[in-house]
């Protein structure tokens, strides 16, 4: 993967720096997501996992600035892409930016196409947006689109509706949508979720081989560590709105560090458990008690605290700061460790 | 099994030979609806071939004849012939009724558009509708009709005004149902203008219930009209309308039934196959359904 010619050196194609995100509403602030970092290069696959609002989605659309304001507060930091603070850009600017250069695939397939317009007209509506190219070329494109995302059929298919698909045919066609322009980044909210497990593995497998033939950036999220596993090179932990750990895929799973990471990854169901289960008693499947802090609450020490094992006083009284632990590591726990 | 293939089988091929059968068989209401309606604006666009006589042409000798061979509806209080002038009325009557529709629809779409769209706006607009709908229609429309010079175009905004606040309704409902569906904000996600998401996205998916509401407008204009007619506040006795006939043939209705019946008879059928039309096209139309045709 070469660089876009007019990114500076050393840069990242897109960095998030200390991104708050506040909702204000009658009951206070709500701190959705409050100081999170990270950096994509051109042509990684970065993951974002933490459980049912953590904050995850709240920060991929705050990067392409499709969380309406108010109720939504930008409290402070940036996002830039190729140096520039997407944050500060004129809307006119950020309308070139989405679906052009950093573009997004959304949870649910079955209700993020548009039911009366067909799958071709959607595409090719995205190409002639930011494109200088003809109706005509624009539906070629589509067409060509829905050939690379495995489609049968894409001159005839092109012709149909929304409904006409099934759900992991919708997927591919927003995936097609999405990656219609070539784009830089390609934020994929959740994109396996809303599909069975054997389209789930199709639908991963695809956009693993047109982020290969495309060369695009893409920030995972997702709450599946599996997926995880199967698609990302880096994996980004995040917990009641903050970054909790960040580390190479393969040294998460490996040796998870911080507690909740370690929680995650102990709720995993497997076939086989380990650790002197009698044969023919099932072992109970762990899980991290408790629930998830109310974002609206002031936390004064480690937001993990309540739940976790191995707090201590220090632990409920001031937050860990993320601390980097060499090799592109980094936690934010005062206990990190193995040995849960 | 078998028996049931073969049965499909059939019907499948019958519906291929006869495409109109199966559909007439599908959507009764809508081709009977259709049907009717088509034969009630044939004879009023036909009025000037069709018409035995001059609708304003008073005749004093032959007053409330009975309906016969001369005259084949009869004549009224005046002579007229009430065959012709039913002919002509319709064409008042459907005038009116289309124009309202149209009218009451685009200007109800637009700003019930802004009023889903636009925060400040959607107060604003709602209070006026709603103040607009605590006036009754029929009250509103004389009020309207006694401020301007009768014609049939007054009448149709007579009728246009009160018609407004249930499109309004309608389309800001509606607009707020689409606006937060998920494909509004992936096309937003994809760049889309702000004019190009309402017209393009957003639109297109409120036009189903639009149509259907629009023929009920439509009915309800025909009806408003005769009202206000009948009132002596719609249009000018010297155009023959439906409303009008029976507004005359009110005095004389024992003497001379037919004047009020005729008139009412084509009334009631107008309406009604207006409203089987919108029924039949409120199955149709849905998305669901639609595109298995």
């Amino acid at each position: 993967m070469t660089l876009p010619p007019d990114t500076p050196a050393c840069v990242p194609l897109l960095e998030i720096d200390e991104l708050k995100v506040y909702f204000a509403n009658r009951d206070g602030i709500f701190r959705a997501v409050d100081g999170i970092s990270c950096t994509l290069d051109p042509g990684e696959t970065l993951g974002i996992v933490g459980e049912s609002g953590c904050g995850k989605s709240v920060t991929a659309m705050s990067v392409l600035r499709l969380i309406p304001s108010p109720p939504s507060v930008v409290a402070g930091g940036a996002i830039r892409y190729r140096g520039t603070d997407l944050l500060k850009v004129t809307e006119q600017r950020m309308r070139e930016i989405r679906g052009n250069e950093i573009s997004m695939i959304f949870q649910d397939p079955m209700t993020s196409l548009n039911p009366v317009l067909t799958i071709g007209e959607q595409i090719a509506e995205t190409i002639l947006l930011h494109q200088k190219l003809g109706k005509r070329a624009s539906w070629d494109r589509a067409v060509e689109m829905l050939h690379l995302v495995n489609i049968p059929e894409p001159k005839k298919r092109a012709g149909e509706y929304p409904h006409q698909f099934s759900g992991g045919m919708r997927q591919r066609a927003m995936i097609a949508l999405a990656l219609a322009c070539n784009p830089n980044v390609l934020i994929a909210d959740e994109p396996s979720t809303a599909l069975d497990v054997t389209i789930q593995a199709q639908i991963l497998d695809l956009m693993l081989k047109l982020k290969e033939e495309f060369g695009t950036a893409i920030i995972m999220i997702t709450h599946d560590l599996g997926v995880v596993a199967q698609t990302c090179a880096r994996v980004l932990v995040m917990y009641a709105g903050r970054k909790v750990e960040e580390a190479r895929v393969a040294d998460l799973f490996r040796e998870p560090l911080h507690p909740y990471t370690q929680g995650l990854l102990a709720s995993i169901p497997k076939l086989n458990t380990l650790g002197g289960a009698r044969p023919g008693r099932r072992q109970r499947l762990a899980e991290i008690p408790g629930m998830v802090p109310s974002l609206h609450d002031q936390v004064t020490g480690c937001s993990f605290a309540p739940r976790c094992p191995r707090a201590t006083a220090l632990c409920r009284e001031t937050a860990p700061r993320l601390e980097p632990r060499g090799d592109g590591r980094m936690v934010a726990c005062w206990n990190p460790g193995v040995d849960a | 099994m078998a028996v049931t293939l073969a049965h499909l089988e059939l019907r499948l091929e019958s519906s291929n030979r006869r495409p109109w059968l199966g559909f007439a068989r599908r959507h009764p209401l809508l081709v009977v609806g259709a049907a009717l309606l088509l034969v009630m604006a044939l004879l009023a666009l036909a009025a000037p071939w069709i018409a035995t006589h001059d609708p304003t042409e008073m005749d004093i000798l032959h007053r409330l004849k009975a309906p016969g061979a001369g005259h084949y509806f009869g004549t009224d209080a005046l002579g007229r012939d009430v065959f012709s002038r039913t002919l002509w009325g319709g064409r008042v009557s459907l005038l009116v009724g289309i124009s309202v529709a149209l009218l009451a629809t685009s200007l109800g779409v637009l700003i019930g558009m802004m009023a889903g769209f636009i925060r400040l706006a959607d107060t604003l607009i709602m209070r006026v509708m709603d103040g607009m709908m605590a006036i009754p229609g029929i009250l509103l429309a004389v009020a309207l009709m006694t401020l301007a010079h009768a014609s049939v175009r007054t009448v149709v905004i007579a009728i246009t005004v009160p018609e407004i606040p249930r499109v309004v309704r309608l389309v800001r409902a509606l607009v707020l149902i689409i606006r937060e569906q998920p494909y509004i904000q992936a096309a937003e996600a994809v760049g889309t203008r702000y004019h190009w998401l309402l017209l393009r996205h957003v639109l297109p998916n409120i036009v189903t219930p639009l149509i259907v509401q629009a023929t009920f407008i439509c009915a309800s204009a025909v009806i408003f009209e005769a009202y206000l007619s009948f009132l002596g506040a719609g249009t000018p006795p010297e155009i023959p309308s439906w409303g009008n006939m029976m507004a005359e043939g009110r005095a004389v209705v024992q003497l001379a039934f037919h004047i009020i019946l005729y008139p009412g008879l084509f009334l009631g059928f107008t309406v009604l196959s207006i409203n089987l039309l919108g029924d039949g096209l409120r199955d149709l139309l849905d998305p669901r359904i639609a595109r298995r045709l």
